[in-house]
């Protein structure tokens, strides 16, 4: 049963970095690590940051949830919502990049500020900009759950609203807010936890003594002091606060769902106010700015300048071939890993028996996003070096890495249309003994091939944007495109960077584009001539 | 399509197949860098030996000690080039490093070098740069700077991630003892931001975010060489400099003992530390026949040069990096 | 007194069209079979609608010009009168005041609403807690707290069973009587109209 292997193999992979690490390191100084006071500072650093960015990622997303809700049509609508639901397969590095050209001393805020007569701010480096950031990526995440909560409310409601007379303020409080209320929970949980454990943002926007979260100082304490009982105690101290707060976000589970059906034409009885009308278009306007800027700052960086003496060295041509190679390798891994789980899943779920057992692969594929990236990276290095050398085991430990990550993600995506596949299916294939091959192509590539390729372009798109373990093993043999940039960020070359996110930008939209469109080519199964 | 993706992958794969190097040598990226002496010193030592010699740029130079401890015995490099006074013990200690070959007695170093295992090929002094053009009386003494306004604002590196931020940290050491986190309470409102490695810290510099750097004594002589450009200036503090000696090692299990010898002659010949002041902008260890570039005689040539003993160094970094990020995380 | 003037409404693919009035206090049964326009006239009155020609007054003043909440009305559905995140009394109150600011003398109010329907114990209750016939009664208790001298039914006992149904009708005629109630019902049901005593508006297709 490829299922029970796949998820044997994920958590054996994860049991047995952890071990490796744990070996290598002899003793783990858990209780040292935690008597220091710098410790602390870092565990503090990490909550403060990641309260303050689910704080305003959840505060700002009620407006601009709202103000979407209300204003059904306007220019450009569906793209700002298309938007929102993409959000987080945007390369990190490129918003970060974006944002440097937008917020940086010599960014466009200070630019206008100058030019006003008042003197440049610096307000990016730090906690600002790990802020900035944070609310980036996870705004548009939050507003899209609001507004699929809003558009949910019934038009009945809207309709007592009008008659009785609700205003702008009573419509929040009495209908929008008990829609909104039960979905914080949730939204607050999910942005919490990858503000928790964000990596890159904070590497490359924070990362001094003053703002370092604990994954960073996992990877400082690996790449900077190679201190591995450091590294498994800080880890430890990691994984155990992220299932307390997982324990505490989920327990009281409530259904987040992130596609939804457009209502019908409500007429609510406030879209005609003036007030209102020019409350949402500046709230709308603002955080499209927001949004937008950092792009904007990067497609224009990389057009003037010239940066594109970048494409004339052979580090970039480098970057290309190992961005494609590993986030290839790693979305096929993952869609084949995330498929056989599924299939597991759903075969478990079938019968009332065994349904209960369901929970454990679903646990295999959520407990990886606990984990961090480099400590797995690092226990699995140590495990195989003696194998290989270490250009092509960190290319292949890269691929597993970030298939392991995005399991989460073609999970969520494929086990409930296995299910419905599954239950639709399964007795008539038996009944018929398609088996093996045939069942594959005969039967689930047919009618799955839609939900698969979308998982594939998932995690493909998300492989190929990431910047997690290959900040570990990277050198200028190893690079990703995401890498390069940073690189260049470090050598404050901005002007290089930008023409490579916008080549980053493009292979991703490339990479989408194409593997969901597998999707449409022929089925592959051809009548006999 | 999926003819399309499938010649994607295959494209993918040809783009990382290389040539078997032949004698690989970790170093860090701004050596190995076209603007570094990498390039030159690939072709020099690739006529001589009739060789290949393969860089590796890893990030920093901590980076390449952290990176041979994560590959450990089954590294694939030669050579680690790169490596400096601070970290010497640190990486004799992880038991990868065998003795070189090189008699050391024909260096001309300014302090004496009894180390058997890492033969150091430059050195160089810590300074403040800062832009003749922007201020015209930066503070001209140690004690100068921490007693400076809150307004002038200094770039310096991260100890753990750069070795010049290690040999500020050390340098601060040797000035103020334990007195040290004192000094950095009093300096921590003027840095801007602490950077990974110097050259986002000098890259900010250059844009004008901040009004100081911490870099070389040497680095003016970039600009006055290659820039034709002499407002930037180092400040020689009366307190002494910390001084940095980089250094190369042979690994122990180097695939190419042979060949990373041969290395290591080169490296303290005429060829090699000829390309040291103008392509790392540092002092070679080798006085060279014609004599330094003249510009190198306009350069702060600091009274006291101050080195804590490598021993000390590795048994109180861990604690002094903490006294560090402790002060500048209040 | 309620006048619809040569009403039309137009759908995409049908046309709406009516004309009739009912004196104050009296009552309208609009009749006819599923989709034939009766919730299309209600919802014109109410205001949730426009017509696209046609006037609609109620004692003589056109009501084409106020908002759905600032008409004389107040309206009972099939279903869904009663928010389910808010309880009883929460959505009493809001007949009351949308801002659920109550004096105490509408607290009395609200206590004897609850008394007349037999539900004083059901303040701190949700709707989902209520049966189908309870929240129908809520429903209309808030039509008494509205105090809007029109009333409009859209098939209001439908998802109830025939004791109910009689009970409501009771509730409504008792209603109407204190009031002076001018009430217009959606129906398919004969004996409903006959027993509010309304007249027989019939509509076709």
């Amino acid at each position: 049963m490829p299922g029970l292997f796949a998820a044997i193999l994920v958590g054996l992979t994860v049991v047995s970095a952890l071990c490796g690490l744990a070996i290598h390191a002899g003793d783990i100084p858990l209780f040292e690590q935690l008597s220091k006071p710098y410790t602390w500072s870092i565990i503090r650093f990490t909550f403060t940051q990641a309260a303050l960015s689910t704080f305003f990622s959840v505060a700002l997303a009620v407006p601009l949830a709202r103000a979407l809700y209300r204003r059904q049509h306007f220019f450009g609508r569906a793209l700002f919502i298309r938007f929102t639901s993409i959000s987080l397969i945007v390369p990190t590095m490129v918003a970060v990049l974006g944002i440097v050209a937008v917020h940086g001393r010599n960014g466009w805020i200070n630019d206008l500020l100058t030019l006003i007569g008042l003197s440049r701010q610096d307000y990016l480096y730090g906690l600002n900009g790990i802020l900035i950031a944070h609310i980036f990526f996870n705004l548009p995440l939050v507003t899209r759950l609001f507004l699929n909560g809003l558009s949910d409310i019934p038009a009945y409601q809207w309709k007592l609203a009008t008659l009785l007379g609700f205003n702008s303020k009573q419509n929040f409080r009495l209908i929008e807010w008990p829609a909104l209320r039960g979905l914080v929970p949730g939204a607050a949980g999910i942005v919490f936890l990858l503000c928790f454990t964000s990596f890159a943002i904070v590497l490359s926007l924070g990362g001094g003594p003053g703002s370092t979260t604990l994954e960073v100082a996992i990877y400082q304490a690996i790449r900077f002091d190679f201190d591995l009982s450091k590294a498994v105690a800080l880890s430890l101290i990691q994984i155990g606060l992220c299932l307390v707060l997982a324990f505490l976000f989920f327990s009281k589970q409530s259904v987040l769902k992130l596609q939804s059906d457009q209502p019908p034409g409500v007429g609510r009885p406030d879209s005609g106010q003036v007030i209102g009308i020019v409350h949402d278009n500046l709230v709308i306007g603002v955080t499209a700015i927001f949004l937008l800027s950092p792009f904007t700052a990067v497609l224009i960086n990389s057009l003037s300048g010239n940066g594109w003496m970048i494409l004339t060295d052979q580090r970039f041509w480098r970057a290309f071939g190992s961005s494609l190679f590993i986030s290839l390798n790693a979305g096929l891994l993952a869609t084949v890993l995330g498929l056989s789980i599924a299939h597991l899943i759903a075969r478990l779920r079938c019968n009332q028996t065994t349904s209960w057992l369901a929970t454990i692969p679903e646990l295999v594929g959520m407990l990886t996003l606990l984990i961090p990236p480099i400590t797995l990276g690092t226990g699995l290095f140590l495990l195989f070096r003696s194998f290989t050398d270490a250009l092509s085991l960190g290319q292949w430990l890269v691929i597993s890495i970030n298939a392991i990550f995005t399991l989460a993600f073609t999970l969520r995506i494929l086990v409930a249309p296995v299910q419905q596949q599954q239950n639709r299916f399964h007795h008539l294939s038996r009944s018929l003994g398609i088996t093996g091959w045939n069942q594959w192509k005969l039967v689930l590539w047919p009618t799955l091939k839609k939900p698969i390729c979308y998982a594939m372009a998932v995690s493909t798109t998300l492989s190929a944007g990431d910047m997690g373990v290959i900040a570990l093993f990277g050198t200028d043999r190893l690079s990703t495109l995401p890498l390069l940039i940073y690189r260049l960020l470090g050598n404050y070359r901005l002007d290089q960077a930008a023409v490579v996110a916008i080549c980053l930008c493009i292979l991703c939209l490339l990479l989408f584009w194409s593997i969901e469109k597998l999707a449409h080519s022929p089925a592959g199964v051809k009548p006999h001539a | 399509m999926r003819f399309y993706l499938f010649v994607l992958l295959l494209i993918s794969n040809l783009a990382l197949a290389q040539d078997k190097p032949v004698l690989t040598v970790y170093t860090y990226d701004s050596f190995a860098s076209d603007w570094g002496p990498g390039p030159k010193v690939e072709a020099a030592f690739e006529e001589e030996c009739e060789c290949d010699l393969n860089f590796v740029a890893v990030d920093s130079s901590t980076g390449i000690l952290s990176r041979v401890q994560l590959e450990g015995e089954s590294s694939s490099a030669d050579v680690l080039l790169g490596l400096d006074n601070s970290l010497v013990v640190e990486a004799q200690n992880t038991g990868l490093i065998t003795e070189h070959e090189v008699d050391m007695t024909k260096l001309d170093l300014p302090l004496p070098w009894n180390n058997q295992k890492f033969l150091p090929f430059d050195f160089g002094f810590f300074a403040f740069i800062y832009d003749t053009s922007r201020i015209t009386s930066p503070p001209n003494s140690f004690e100068k700077l921490l007693d400076a306004g809150d307004d002038l604002k200094i770039v310096i590196q991260d100890p753990r991630s750069s070795t010049t931020g290690l040999g500020f940290l050390l340098w601060v050491k040797s000035l103020y003892g334990e007195d040290a986190p004192q000094a950095w309470s009093r300096l921590a409102p003027k840095i801007l931001t602490v950077t990974k490695g110097w050259s986002e810290a000098y890259g900010m510099f250059l844009e004008g975010e901040a009004d100081m750097v911490l870099s070389y004594t040497t680095s003016p002589a970039y600009h006055m060489i290659v820039e034709q450009e002499s407002r930037y200036k180092a400040i020689g503090f009366p307190e002494g400099h910390g001084i940095q000696i980089e250094v190369a090692a042979v690994l122990k299990n180097a695939p190419h003992p042979e060949l990373a010898q041969r290395f290591m002659h080169f490296i303290a010949s005429e060829s090699f530390q000829t390309l040291i002041p103008t392509g790392n902008w540092m002092y070679p260890v080798i006085f060279p026949k014609q004599g330094l570039p003249a510009e190198f005689r306009d350069l702060v040539r600091p009274i006291k040069t101050l080195m804590i003993d490598p021993q000390g160094i590795a048994d109180n970094k861990a604690d002094w990096i903490d006294e560090f990020n402790q002060a500048l995380s209040q | 007194m309620l006048e619809l003037c040569n009403v039309a409404y137009h759908y995409p693919e049908a046309s709406v069209r009516i004309d009739f009035q009912v004196e104050a206090g009296g009552a309208a049964a609009l009749m006819g079979p599923s989709g034939c326009g009766k919730t299309t006239i209600l919802n014109l009155i109410a205001g949730l609608l426009h017509p696209a020609q046609g006037e609609i007054k109620f004692n003589h003043e056109s009501l084409l010009t106020l908002k759905p909440a600032e008409r004389p009305i107040t309206f009972l559905f099939q279903a869904h009168n009663l928010f389910p995140h808010l309880t009883v009394w929460q959505n009493l109150a809001l007949g009351v005041d949308p801002g659920l600011k109550i004096s105490p003398r509408e607290k009395m109010n609200i206590a004897r609403a609850l008394e007349w329907i037999s539900m004083s114990e059901f303040t701190e209750r949700f709707p989902y807690e209520l049966s189908g016939g309870q929240q129908q009664r809520v429903a209309l208790a808030r039509c008494l707290l509205r105090k809007r001298p029109l009333l409009l039914l859209d098939e209001p006992f439908n998802a109830l069973d025939q004791s109910l149904r009689y009970e409501m009708i009771a509730l409504i005629g008792e209603l109407q009587q204190q009031q002076n109630l001018t009430l217009v019902i959606a129906t398919h049901q004969l004996q409903d109209a006959e027993a509010l005593n309304a007249r027989i508006v019939t509509m076709a297709l």
